[in-house]
Formats: structure tokens, sequence, C-alpha cells
């Protein structure tokens, strides 16, 4: 072999070595576009956070969407107080937990500044206010918080919180701390949830630890602007009342008696509203579909906000908890009071008879004598089903709920999150990426 | 077993001593359907970013090893490896950076010769067999994979930041042609392709993602990986095909 050929032979063999993987890599594509991909009219009902990042997402593939949705605004959850004055909305504290969900990435992306949670809490029980370090010395207290972090390994036969609690013997001079830190963050009372809920939440949690503070105002701007093209397609004030997916093509009516079609249907309502038939099927929802309705737990509830003239808490505490009835309330710094309040609790203040925002004023009242007269503005908004809970023995009823009928009809929503996540905002925006990678590569049967 | 292991150790230690020391420096396509979906469910969950993060497709690695001749009249030679190999993507320049991919190590044992002396003996090749020769073998690999959003190590789970190892087997056939030699290293250009029947990178699409909603298979079937790999060995004896070449050499 001459040096001319030896010289061509190992250049091209080089090159061909180098560049053949660097070729094959270019082809790569990173859109999402597949062959085959489904290309026809898509409607979505309800314009909470999945629907309208579900629509978002089928719009940057081309795909026609419009999204109806049965009040007069967007956003579902993602407001606390739909219906406030400018100064309630935006003085709405909203807790955004992990740094690594989508509505984190929406948000950075957005440039909003996202505030690390930090601050101290008080603790009211035994009849007096205690800060964390006061709280901590007291048995009952660690007790109880040990019993509450057993939770989130619990393997035994599901048993509600409450039982646990009780079985655990844990005192009842703590009894509305516990109910709080297993039951009402939750989105319930302790003693509905199951202890295999919390576990499984706790364990299946990959959303990152760290917890941020950020106002009602911030959140919907950074949603306005990143889902702007989903938020053009809504249809206000349009109640779906059937759905008939016999044919072809669904069919959908609203309460004013107008007719939709589309090939692919979303359903991105709340649980409360599939649970309480307001919607018809036809063919009815199978058997399957109707249990997991039925095993999936949603509780109505208050959100009430109130200020007050001056703030009566130390500088940085960031919440009370230990309310009787209303078990936790979220303070700030310029006299701001937040609070939440589901499951047998919300259902007792609904029993009784009076004003609910004066009930849980009065409330706050007990650990604030006198705070009542301070209060400058306020607000209320009763939630017909506030975010979903796995009750005792809930199962695979996430799963079954998250299927799809027919490779036609889709299911998103913070309730059909079977990965832990369900409750929040971004477990809402992930169940719309399941929904909609299944809907791209739907092949009706 | 135990023993069994022991003998082989001894016997491999034993022969390496005689055997050419190799380096070899890799570069790689992944052909890899589940982590491409990855990432594609990646880019379709951001509608808002403009930028791409772009599926894994490039590998880098080195490789260290031995070349021995196990049967000389049909020029069969073994080679042992052990390869170190990243491959990354990343979402640069953007309000949500991203960087994920994994990192391998991996033992790999090699048999090459030429087609021609698998039926008929050659009475004389370089000291690596045959110039050009054709190579089959198999071994094992373990993955360590690894997600970074915001320049964080992500979590898996409430309590742990995302690590995980795995390991599947591999196979691999290849071709190459021993091109130069400078001073005492023989200098080869090869390509291969390797074959993963089950490839598990285990929560990867969690920590990608951040959650486990699309459902993804964790056990990606039917993995590729094509490399071109350029390859050192130092010869320990005279023969050298460039300044005389043989009868044997099938070049």
């Amino acid at each position: 072999m001459n040096r001319r050929k030896f010289l061509h032979r190992t250049g091209w063999m080089a090159a061909g070595s180098c560049l053949l993987p660097a070729f094959l890599h270019s082809c790569k594509k990173s859109e999402w576009q597949q062959e085959g991909q489904f290309q026809g009219e898509v409607l979505i009902v309800g314009a909470g956070i999945a629907g309208l990042y579900a629509a978002e997402m089928l719009i940057k593939q081309g795909v026609s969407v419009q999204i109806l949705e049965s009040t007069a605004n967007w956003g579902g959850r993602t407001r606390a107080f739909p219906n406030a004055p400018e100064s309630i909305k935006s003085a709405e504290l909203r807790t955004l937990k992990g740094e690594f969900s989508i509505l984190h990435d929406l948000l950075r992306d957005q440039n909003i500044e996202l505030i690390e949670k930090t601050g101290s809490e008080l603790y009211y029980f035994t009849g007096a206010i205690n800060t964390e370090a006061e709280a901590n010395q007291n048995t009952f207290f660690q007790d109880m918080l040990q019993t509450v972090e057993s939770l989130n390994t619990f393997d035994s036969a599901d048993i509600s919180a409450q039982t646990y609690f009780d079985a655990m013997d844990v005192s009842t001079n703590v009894a509305s701390i516990y109910t709080v830190l297993a039951g009402q963050v939750y989105g319930t009372s302790a003693d509905r949830i199951g202890a295999h809920g919390i576990a499984n939440q706790y364990q299946t949690w990959s959303a990152g630890i760290k917890e941020y503070t950020i106002t009602g105002n911030q959140l919907t701007d950074a949603i306005e602007t990143a889902l702007s093209s989903a938020i053009a397609t809504v249809r206000f004030n349009t109640v779906v009342s059937s759905i008939n997916y016999s044919g072809n093509k669904i069919s959908l009516q609203d309460s004013d008696g107008e007719t939709y079609t589309c090939d692919r249907l979303l359903l991105t309502v709340p649980l409360n509203v599939l649970q309480s038939g307001a919607i018809s099927f036809s063919p009815p929802l199978n058997s399957s579909k109707e249990n997991a309705l039925s095993r999936i737990g949603i509780d109505m509830s208050y959100c009430a906000l109130f200020k007050l003239e001056n703030a009566l808490w130390p500088a940085g505490t960031t919440r009370i908890t230990g309310g009787d009835l209303v078990p936790s309330f979220e303070l700030t710094n310029d006299g701001w009071i937040y609070a939440e309040v589901t499951g047998t609790q919300a259902e007792v203040i609904a029993s009784i008879f009076g004003d609910p925002l004066n009930i849980i004023q009065t409330q706050f009242d007990q650990l604030y004598p006198g705070a009542i007269n301070q209060i400058t503005e306020s607000a209320i908004h009763q939630w017909q089903g506030s975010r979903s809970y796995d009750p005792v023995g809930v199962g695979a009823a996430r799963e079954a709920l998250a299927a799809s009928i027919n490779s036609k009809i889709f299911f998103a929503g913070e309730a059909t999150h079977m990965g832990g996540h369900h409750g929040t905002l971004h477990g809402a925006m992930e169940t719309a990426v399941r929904a909609v990678t299944q809907l791209l590569s739907s092949n009706p049967s | 077993m135990r023993q069994l292991f022991s003998i082989a150790f001894v016997i491999i230690l034993t022969r390496s001593v005689v055997a050419q020391p190799v380096a070899q420096i890799e570069a790689g396509y992944w052909r890899f359907p589940v982590l491409d979906h990855v990432f594609r469910t990646y880019q379709l969950s951001h509608p808002w970013v403009k930028s791409e993060v772009a599926p894994i497709g490039l590998s880098t690695g080195i490789a260290l090893g031995w070349n021995q001749e196990i049967f000389a009249p049909r020029g069969l030679h073994a080679l042992g490896l052990v390869h170190y190999r990243h491959q990354t993507t990343s979402l640069q320049n953007s309000a949500i950076p991203i960087r994920a991919g994994f990192h391998q190590a991996c033992t790999e044992l090699l048999i090459r010769s030429h087609p021609r002396c698998l039926i008929k003996d050659v009475q004389q090749t370089g000291p690596l067999g045959t110039r050009w020769y054709i190579q089959l073998g198999g071994g094992y690999s373990w993955n360590l994979p690894f997600a970074m959003k915001y320049g964080e190590q992500v979590y898996i789970n409430n309590t742990e930041k995302y690590r995980s190892i795995s390991g599947q087997m591999h196979f691999t056939s290849g071709t190459g042609w021993h091109a130069l030699t400078i001073g005492s290293l023989i200098v080869t250009l090869e390509s291969t392709l390797t074959w993963y029947p089950r490839f598990t990178l285990d929560s990867f699409a969690t920590a990608v993602l951040g959650h486990n909603e699309p459902a993804l298979s964790e056990t990606a079937r039917n993995t590729m990986l094509i490399q071109g790999h350029i390859r050192f060995t130092y010869r320990k004896k005279s023969k050298n095909w460039w300044d005389a070449p043989r009868s044997g050499d099938k070049s």
C-alpha cells in the first residue's frame, strides 16, 4: 500500500468513525411531532390550570382546540377568591410546593420572584400560644409529631389517620394540630383521609422539598402570559350538561341547549362535578369509572382572607396552628390572615347558623382576643370541591379515573394524578401532560 | 462459584501480563426510543420555552484493556476492555436550565479474526492478527443517571436526591482496521454496534420530568449504540504491517 492510498483510507475511516455518530444525532427530532399524530378537533371541558395547559400544548402541536368553561373566569382553583375585589385577589397568599415542578418552571420562565418560605410558626394548645421552641419541649407535642411522621411509612391494613392517632394514644390536647398535619394539608380532615394515602403521597412526591410564597396576582399573571394562546380559546359561561360519544364524533350539549362536536374530548372538570352527575354520559360511564368516582374523596372548603389594622403576632410568623374549628391560619407581617377549612370542620361551619366568614373570624378572635374588632377587609369563598384526597381503601381508583374511554375521551385534573401530586396545581398540570400524550397518539377503538 | 472466579481471575491476570495494553477513544450515537420519548415529553410539557432540549444522541468515552492472541493459526485475538462513557443533554441560556444524562461503566470481552481465517489457517499475521477484522463479544454495563435543574440535583422523592445505579448485559459486533504504527503504538480505526436487549435507567423519566404521570417505561428494549473508535495498542513484538506487509495480511 502506498502512502497516498494509506492516507486516503485512513482519512475516510477516521472521518467516518467520528462523523457518523454526529450525523445520526443531528437526524434526531426533539419535538413531539410524530408520524400519524392526531390532528383533528379537540374540545376541552374546564378552563382550570389542567385545561389551559393541555390546550397550550395541543395548540403548539397544531391541533384545533376550544375550551368550554362553566364560569366567567379562567384558572379554576388557581384563584382562592375568584369573585373577590382586586385588593383581595392581589393579597391572596399561595404556597408553591416543590422546586422541580412544571409550575415552578413556568413561574421561573416568566421571571416571577419566588421567595422561599422562611419564618417561624406558632402552635395553640392547652389554652396558650406556644412558640416552636416551647412546643418542642412539650411531651404531647413531640409524641404527636413523631406519630405524624410515622404515617409516612405506614404499611399495615389501611385505616384513617384519626384511627391511627387514637390507636397510638396521641393526646387530644394536640388533636387540632394533627388535624392540620394529617388532614387539612391534604384537603380534608384526619377522620377521612387514609393512612395509605398519606404514606403513598409522601413516598412518591418528586417535586422537591422547598416551599415558596407567591401572591395570587403573580400566579395568575404568569399563567395568563405563558398560556395566552389557550386562554384565547375559552368560551365562558358554558355549562356542559351531556356528552354523547356513541358515534364517530363526540357530541356535547350545554345547559342552553347548544351543541358542540369534536373528534376528541378532554375532561378536566373538578372531581365533585363528575361525582354529582351534573354531566350525563351516553353511553353511561362503565362500572370501573363509576367505582373510581365513588372511592376518591373530595370535600367542600371555605377559603377566608381578612386583614387586621396591625399584626398581633411577632414579625416573621407565617402560621398559627391549633384552632378548634379552623385548625390553622396563615399570617403575614402586614396583618393579612388566610384560612382554609376543609373536611369535617368545614361541614360543621356550614351547619352552624350564621355567616361562615364571621365564624372563622370569631375562631381567630379566640386565639387573639379583640382581633375581630381590627378587621378592615375580608372575603370568603366556598368551594364545593377543594382538592381530592385518598380516603381509606382508595386502591387504584385514580388509575381507573385517569383511563381514557375508547381513546376518545380523556381525563385530566388533579384528581387523576397517579403519582402523589394530586391536590396540587402542578399535579393538575402533570395530568394534562399525560392526557395530551395519550390524545396525540390516540387511535379510537 | 467463588473458586471459578478466582481461577478465571488468575488466568486473566497471567495472560494480561503477556498481552498488549490497549487504550481507546470513543464517539457514539444512541438509538434510545424510550429516552428520546422522555426528552420529547419534556419539550412538549414546556410549550412556553423557546429553546430546545435535544434527546440524548451523542456519547463520548474512553476504554482501557488488553489484547491477547489466543489462537495464532486462525488469527484469533481476544480483547478485554473496561469502558467509561458519558452522555448528556441540556437546556442552557434559559430561566429553567436542565442538564440530564448518564454515566456508564462497562466491561467487555471481544473475540476477533478475519472471516477467511475461520475456515483456513493463516501463516503470517501482524501482532494484532489480520489487518482488517471483524469482532463479536459481549459484556455487562452499569449506568449512573443524573438530572440537574437550576444547577441542583433533583429529588426523586421527599427525602432522596436522585441517585440510581442499574445494570444490564449487552452484545457487540464490529469491524476495524489496523491503520498505522507510530513507534511502538498501533493505531486502529473501528466501528461497532452494541445491542442492549433491556436497558434500565431507574426513575430517569421521573427525575427529568419531575413526575411519573406519562407512565413511561423505565426499561427500554432493543437499545443500540453505534460507535466509532480510535484505538492505540502498545506492541511488544516487532511485526509491522505498514513497514513490511506480509503474505498473511488480509487487508
